[in-house]
């Protein structure tokens, strides 16, 4: 019996007929009013999905499409968002084309016309206005110059330049 | 009343499944690319003629690149002041030159082509910014223009002066 119920709506959703109210029994009217509502249910999903596709994680970012993947790994290219506190824009720099930390500290200061200062392992970039931090691969905001720069470029994710204002709780963390 | 709401549900699911026979990955897939773009340039064709056309480009295409751009779907560009907005394909354009030469013309009145154009000059105090996915506002100009066309969502120009106070990051 469900089984042929199934099979009846199917049917009456291939064929798309409209009945005169006469013809079909209150069950029938009933059901078709369903099917109308499922129907509207399904435009809206599809207008829905055409216009706000769920964002994909950073994950998917990185190796999203997949063919643009194999490339980008040919070409070793390694592109990351840079973000400064204030800053009305970001910036995207691509690690692959620096060799050390100096040269991505001086690109850095040149993109944001901001002086960065020098690093020190005791004291990071205390006395400087700005403290350059970067994501990790694992989630977590990391003082760039902490490790080696071969392992930096590999994990870094994202990078973002603090003001002199979050430094000391960025002090106190450590 | 009860007996109903199972039929309904059984009709969507079935619905979705039989869209999901006709070549289409499933919604709740993790990659948002549709590897199709065939069904893409469909839909397209459908809203505009201009989109047919461009579907017809789409399917004498044989490289996977040429591909993945006939299924960019056209942005929007908002000059920030301006209530309307327009929209620009940017498959259409094969470098950063070329778009900057397309926003002058749409925004600078009795603008003349020049030799020197870029993004930098292309419409005069202000400068180009795009959001991508994460809807984030980064400069344009600092990817690779392919790379450019493939994450940018939105155009955004923004006036020059007055850039400190506009402050538009989502953290």
């Amino acid at each position: 019996m469900a089984y042929e119920k199934v099979n009846e709506l199917n049917l009456k959703d291939t064929e798309l007929c409209l009945g005169l109210p006469g013809r079909t029994e209150k069950i029938k009217e009933e059901q078709e009013v369903s099917c109308v509502k499922s129907n509207n249910k399904r435009l809206f999903e599809e207008t829905r999905d055409e216009e706000e596709s769920t964002p994909p994680t950073k994950t998917q970012i990185v190796g999203w499409p997949p063919v643009r993947s194999s490339r980008k790994n040919n070409n070793s290219v390694s592109y990351v968002k840079v973000s400064m506190d204030g800053a009305p824009y970001l910036r995207k720099i691509d690690l692959k084309t620096y060799k050390n930390y100096p040269e991505l500290l001086k690109a850095l200061e040149n993109m944001f016309k901001v002086m960065i200062g020098e690093y020190c392992e005791r004291e990071g970039y205390k006395g400087s206005g700005f403290v350059p931090t970067y994501e990790d691969k694992d989630g977590d905001w990391m003082l760039v110059g902490d490790v080696p720069w071969d392992m930096f470029s590999s994990s870094c994710k994202r990078l973002r330049i603090m003001k002199g204002s979050d430094a000391p709780a960025l002090d106190s963390s450590l | 009343m009860n007996s109903f709401e199972p039929q309904s549900q059984d009709s969507l699911q079935r619905r979705f499944h039989q869209d999901n026979s006709t070549t289409q990955q499933p919604r709740d897939t993790t990659t948002p690319f549709i590897p199709k773009p065939a069904s893409k340039n469909h839909n397209n064709s459908n809203s505009s003629s201009g989109a047919a056309g461009r579907s017809f480009q789409g399917f004498g295409l044989n490289v996977e690149d040429d591909l993945v751009s006939s299924v960019v779907p056209p942005v929007t560009v908002v000059l920030e002041g301006r209530s309307i907005c327009q929209r620009i394909s940017l498959d259409k354009h094969g470098s950063y030159q070329s778009l900057a030469s397309a926003l002058r013309q749409m925004f600078v009145d009795g603008a003349d082509s020049t030799d020197d154009l870029d993004l930098s000059n292309a419409i005069p105090g202000h400068l180009i910014a795009y959001e991508d996915m994460e809807n984030d506002l980064l400069l344009a100009g600092d990817l690779t223009w392919k790379d450019f066309v493939r994450v940018a969502k939105r155009i955004r120009i923004l006036p020059v002066k007055g850039n400190t106070r506009q402050v538009k990051r989502n953290e």
